[in-house]
């Protein structure tokens, strides 16, 4: 008898030992070999905690991240927390966990986050994923192009005319052939531009009903960049910008004065062997700041096998301990959670006062689900028309106006 | 009195039509070389420098610590190999079959064969990505490798090869007293060098080159094979062009190896067939 209970027992045991000894939570992000540090010490520092949790990391390049995420989610596998953009269109496939009720039981601090860079982290008023940082832009200018141009450095004075003034006396033409220009900017901020003048694209970002961007604002927004492009001639067009390795690479070789990017830029240009600085994007001619809104964030798989588990550390991820980390890393981003002391003493970056300020004027872009048909079908070639200098803003934008209307009616 | 080589105009027509397609084929090489030495700022310079002012041999050193490059490298050898020298096995024994020997629905089976070639991959890509994962083959070399073992195509090709030879030869050694296992071994796989040799350069080099199975069903650094490594040096903001480079200038090393090699095999065995057959 008393040796049956010993075996039992230490069945029992051999069975429920392991099970007790390590909770397992995978965990899945991208990024390139500079990116990676601080999600690895988010991974030590949060095992080190809890010494009964181990998290599995999965690690996939930038390009290959999200083949590989559909593929796992559409077989019902994939990591327990994932970093993840396109929110809605994950959450409308039920591939995330709703998370309102999470925050609410377990007093999670969403409210130190900016409320509208949420926005794109929502379906139907339902959050899905916790933002990771700001994707906030700055202008880079290159001290040593401005010197020899004559033109004072930019400040937070400066508005479109000065930036417009100084791209004209900073762009450098050698035989017909320009080999600096005065600015370079990247192709999908035209809707920054367009607030910045006071504009709207749609009425709502998220929840449109109407399209406004032929209203005169709109139209003299992307009128102007068109302009700086095909008129003065001191910004590249984006065809040659993507032959051209894009806006770092121009200002690396120095093939551009000014360009507006984000602080992923500050890892790139480090080592530049010129000096450079950063000030806060231009404002519009009547005054107006604006700034792009929204990164990318984490979620939680619903098919995760233990949600407690994934929520903990998700929770310890997204919130402060994880955004400290974050935002005190070498290649970081303005942190989300700017609502919070701790991290925003943690952001340390070169330059981090003006990354603040500036992300405090973000500004979502449009981002709902026929956003994506729309700018395929009629926005995107009206603008090249634009920024070709084929038509004028007025018609290439007053021509799409009833497709655009009919889809968003549709 | 050596006569003079004269050529027409036409001759040089041709002569410079065909150097501007090695010009154009070798460009991109030539960048990729050119490159993974240059420094981060002369990459896009304009005009491109085709000769690095100064050279900056480390990036072949650098690209083993910034990724584990030398343990993907590996992996690749590893799982690329052990494909090649599987399906060279499997193919050959299923193009035998259909080839040599007589039995009911061999015609139709081919066919089945055959249409599985027209299955484009992605669609194979989530059920064979199920099984392999119910089998706890996430993350394992038989992962990797198992499912390309056998290909499709590749038994196509070898069977095409093997009808040509001549069924003289093997009436000839059943009637000695050959076992079909020594038909295959001594006289089919021996005559068939030149299409396996084929099969071995075109298996080496699209699983070498395989990116999305790997990328699937590795998620652990360890297990990740060279394509993949390198694809993380592509950032989502940054790309380390010279690294990138460098990698893969080590990473086309071992095709062009087997290439050299396969070809060789190739060409030897197409010219001794012209010699034999009667």
């Amino acid at each position: 008898m008393n040796k049956l209970l010993l075996v039992t027992t230490a069945l029992a045991l051999a069975f429920a030992a392991p099970a007790m000894a390590e909770t397992k939570v995978s965990f899945a992000y991208w990024g390139d070999p500079a990116e990676l540090p601080p999600f690895e010490k988010i991974v030590a520092d949060y095992e080190a905690a809890n010494p009964d949790v181990k998290i599995e990391v999965q690690h996939a390049p930038w390009s290959g991240y999200f083949t590989r995420l559909d593929a796992q989610l559409a077989a019902g596998a994939g990591p327990d927390v994932f970093f993840i953009t396109n929110v809605p269109t994950y959450a409308a496939r039920g591939q995330l966990e709703p998370l309102d009720k999470w925050i609410a039981d377990k007093g999670f601090p969403i409210d130190q986050f900016n409320p509208e860079a949420l926005l794109i982290h929502q379906l139907d008023d339902v959050l899905y994923s916790v933002p990771r940082d700001n994707d906030t832009n700055v202008l880079y200018y290159n001290k040593a192009a401005f010197d020899e141009a004559g033109v004072a450095y930019p400040t937070a004075d400066w508005d479109w005319a000065a930036l417009r003034d100084a791209a004209i006396k900073l762009t450098v033409t050698d035989g017909g052939r320009i080999t600096r220009y005065g600015l370079a900017i990247e192709k999908n901020n035209w809707s920054n531009w367009v607030r910045q003048n006071g504009g709207t694209t749609f009425d709502h970002p998220t929840r449109p009903t109407k399209f406004t961007l032929d209203e005169p604002k709109g139209l003299e927004a992307i009128q102007f960049i068109g302009d700086l492009i095909n008129v003065d001639k001191v910004t590249p067009n984006f065809t040659e910008l993507d032959q051209a390795g894009g806006t770092g690479q121009l200002f690396s070789s120095q093939q551009a004065a000014i360009v507006f990017a984000n602080a992923a830029r500050l890892g790139t240009f480090a080592d530049a062997d010129f000096e450079w600085a950063v000030a806060p994007l231009p404002k519009g001619p009547t005054g107006i700041r604006s700034n792009s809104l929204g990164g990318a964030g984490f979620g939680i798989n619903p098919n995760a096998k233990d949600k407690e588990a994934a929520w903990n550390f998700f929770a310890y991820l997204a919130g402060e301990p994880g955004q400290v980390v974050f935002a005190s890393a070498n290649a970081s981003a303005v942190p989300a959670q700017i609502g919070n002391a701790a991290v925003k003493a943690a952001f340390k970056a070169p330059f981090a006062d003006v990354f603040l300020s500036e992300a405090a004027n973000g500004k979502l872009n449009a981002s709902f689900p026929k956003y994506v048909d729309i700018t395929n079908l009629y926005l995107q070639p009206a603008l090249d028309l634009v920024w070709n200098g084929e038509a004028t803003a007025k018609d290439a934008i007053g021509g799409i106006v009833a497709d655009v209307t009919a889809k968003l009616a549709e | 009195m050596a006569r003079p080589t004269r050529h027409s105009a036409w001759d040089w027509v041709i002569f410079i039509a065909l150097l501007a397609g090695v010009i154009i084929t070798c460009a991109p090489f030539a960048w990729m070389i050119s490159t993974a030495i240059k420094p981060n700022a002369e990459v896009f310079r304009f005009p491109p420098t085709l000769w690095v002012e100064a050279p900056l041999w480390d990036n072949f050193l650098r690209v083993f610590t910034v990724i584990p490059f030398g343990r993907a490298f590996a992996n690749s050898l590893m799982v690329t190999g052990a494909i090649t020298i599987l399906q060279l096995i499997v193919c050959s024994m299923a193009a035998y079959a259909f080839a040599c020997l007589q039995f009911r629905g061999r015609e139709v089976l081919f066919l089945i064969y055959l249409a599985a070639l027209m299955v484009p991959s992605q669609v194979t890509l989530i059920p064979n990505f199920l099984v392999v994962r119910n089998l706890g083959w996430i993350d394992t070399y038989q992962g990797l490798i198992l499912p390309f073992a056998f290909s499709s195509f590749g038994t196509f090709l070898l069977r095409q090869y093997f009808k040509t030879i001549p069924r003289e030869l093997i009436e000839a050694s059943r009637l000695d007293g050959c076992s079909h296992w020594r038909i295959y071994l001594f006289i089919v796989l021996p005559l068939g060098k030149p299409a396996l040799a084929a099969l071995a350069i075109f298996a080496f080099v699209s699983q070498w080159n395989n990116f999305l199975w790997p990328l699937i069903t590795t998620t652990k650094p360890e297990m990740q094979t060279v394509q993949i490594a390198l694809s993380t040096l592509q950032g989502q903001f940054n790309t380390d062009w010279p690294l990138l480079m460098a990698g893969s200038v080590l990473a086309t090393m071992p095709v062009l190896a087997v290439f050299i090699l396969g070809n060789k095999a190739f060409i030897s065995g197409l010219t001794a067939g012209s010699f034999g057959g009667k």
